[in-house]
């Protein structure tokens, strides 16, 4: 009995051996369908854990508050803070359209010139829209209650509302410790943006296929990995390593965050262009809302260097912020300004982007991928594993 | 006599070598701190013995996520700094970074650079610069972020 427990126990010993061995190789792709290199699997594992840890916003004195995230849902929907009584926070950002509004350009009183971004985990960003004319998500909460093409609102019309509503008045002066009638104008705009901001801050993406995959890699879980779709594998292995897409698209978040010039024609009419972060950068060295600003709930200032030690550069002109490639599958279309209308329009145009259009001084990072179809198909089924559906 | 005169040179040499050599004293390299080199990759001559070592801060890079140095300058010719300068670039990109860090004077012979931030993984080039009566000594550190 002894005897054959021994044989049995050697049996297993030379399996687990062979099977260590194949995974040291090059590639790992043994009966476990696991297709990727030591190298790659290293990089992937950069893009986790997810989610981040939560942290309240020390800038918002309302971040995390129970009060203020119903508050702010109630808000977010809410049209009467358009000064129609029309558009609410949600006519562009909806939840049921991957909380954007599926069409090219944003549409408020009129037509926008860009694209609306999705605001799941906007709490995660350093700088927001995507010219990053703003450091934090107060101060983009209430950009577009002012801007005249999209809620036409003011201070003045969202005292005149909290304070003549019943239950708008009695929450936010349970919140503020004031009323909104006993506040100058300007702070109940800056509080309205920050009770807002506390309930985007709850909308967090949730953790997807790939978020599974990249676990059992750090874990080593092997047999568990190769679940993960291989052709989303080979997609992952062409994000890492022949299209460097994580250079930009970096870390959990799926993006460093930055602003980069990817050759999208920022042409938006007759003798006008978007300047992206060029604009974003001249509008944030005038924006009253700042982290560095008095509205900052934090004593600290944390977060106020990058408004005050960002550089403008001759090729932030065209430049666009990174988005994050979670939550992509319900967000289309795609770009700053909604030109491509599919993932796998996307992936063609970095296959086959146009050198030209580039700054001559900017980045050099960007060269035609020059993919196959089935590169273009994979990269896709990639794509398609940071979002749930 | 003649033998006499060649030892007084000898031990001559020997004393002023000894003491060039102690004039730019080595950096005495603890924990976490790296030497930096002279920046000769873009043949700016060093017109100044100057040595020094760098500290990151917290100890690894991360893209996209701020962080500081601190350089300690190794050597005697320290007097007279009227400013030093504290930068990066992604050689292979050709760009810097999208912030200028806010350096500040720790002692007579160290700096901190904070804020800095890398926005992508690849191999960057720190560079410090000291302005001393005119005379500018530059020095480098390539790192690779990961």
């Amino acid at each position: 009995m002894i005897w054959r427990n021994s044989i049995l126990f050697i049996a297993v010993a030379v399996i687990l051996f062979t099977g260590l061995k194949a995974g040291a190789g090059n590639k790992l792709d043994t009966s476990n369908k696991l297709v990727l290199t030591p190298a790659e699997i290293e990089k992937i594992i950069k893009h986790g854990p997810w989610p981040p840890t939560r942290k309240p916003d020390p800038s918002n004195r309302f971040s995390g508050n129970k009060k203020a995230i119903k508050l702010g849902r109630h808000l977010f929907f809410d049209k009467r803070l358009s000064i129609g009584a029309n558009i609410s926070c949600a006519t562009c950002h909806n939840p049921n359209k991957g909380w954007t509004d599926n069409q090219a350009r944003a549409k408020g009183i009129n037509l926008l010139d860009r694209n609306t971004q999705s605001i799941v985990n906007a709490r995660f960003n350093r700088w927001f829209g995507w010219g990053g004319a703003n450091d934090n998500l107060w101060a983009q909460s209430i950009r577009p209650i002012l801007n005249s093409n999209e809620m036409g609102g003011s201070a003045d019309h969202l005292v005149k509302l909290i304070a003549g509503d019943k239950d708008l008045k009695r929450l936010y002066t349970e919140l503020s410790g004031h009323s909104a009638k006993e506040q100058a104008s300007d702070i109940v705009l800056v509080n309205t943006g920050k009770i807002l901001a506390a309930f985007q801050e709850t909308i967090v993406s949730p953790k997807t296929a790939f978020d599974k995959f990249r676990d059992a890699l750090e874990a080593k879980k092997i047999q568990q990995a190769s679940a993960y779709p291989e052709a989303a594998q080979r997609g992952a292995a062409i994000f890492v390593g022949k299209g460097q897409c994580n250079i930009c698209h970096s870390g959990p978040l799926f993006t460093s965050g930055e602003f980069h010039n990817i050759g999208i024609p920022y042409f938006v009419g007759k003798g006008r262009v978007d300047s992206g972060r060029h604009s974003g950068i001249t509008r944030l060295r005038s924006n009253p809302w700042t982290l560095a600003g008095k509205y900052n709930d934090d004593p600290k200032k944390s977060g106020a260097w990058a408004s005050q030690q960002v550089i403008s550069l001759h090729r932030n002109f065209g430049e666009f912020r990174i988005p994050s490639l979670r939550n992509l599958t319900g967000t289309a279309p795609y770009m700053h300004n909604g030109s491509l209308a599919t993932l796998k329009d996307v992936v063609r145009h970095y296959s086959e982007i146009n050198l030209e259009r580039l700054h001559a001084d900017g980045e050099q990072i960007l060269k035609p991928l020059n993919l196959s179809q089935r590169e273009v198909a994979d990269l896709v089924a990639f794509l398609k594993t940071l979002s749930l559906r | 006599m003649l033998i006499f005169r060649s030892m007084v040179l000898v031990f001559f040499i020997l004393f002023v070598g000894i003491a060039s050599m102690q004039s730019v004293v080595a950096c005495e390299l603890a924990k976490g701190w790296t030497r930096m080199e002279a920046a000769s990759v873009q043949k700016i001559k060093s017109q100044h013995e100057l040595s020094a070592a760098l500290k990151i801060i917290p100890k690894t890079i991360e893209v996209g996520e701020p962080f500081s140095v601190e350089i300690v300058l190794c050597g005697t010719k320290l007097n007279g700094i009227d400013r030093v300068t504290i930068d990066a670039s992604m050689p292979a990109h050709k760009h810097g970074m999208n912030y200028r860090p806010v350096v500040k004077k720790l002692n007579n012979n160290s700096f901190r650079g904070e804020n800095m931030l890398f926005h992508m993984p690849g191999v960057w080039r720190i560079d410090f610069a000291a302005f001393q009566k005119g005379k500018t000594s530059r020095l480098m550190l390539e790192v690779d972020v990961k």
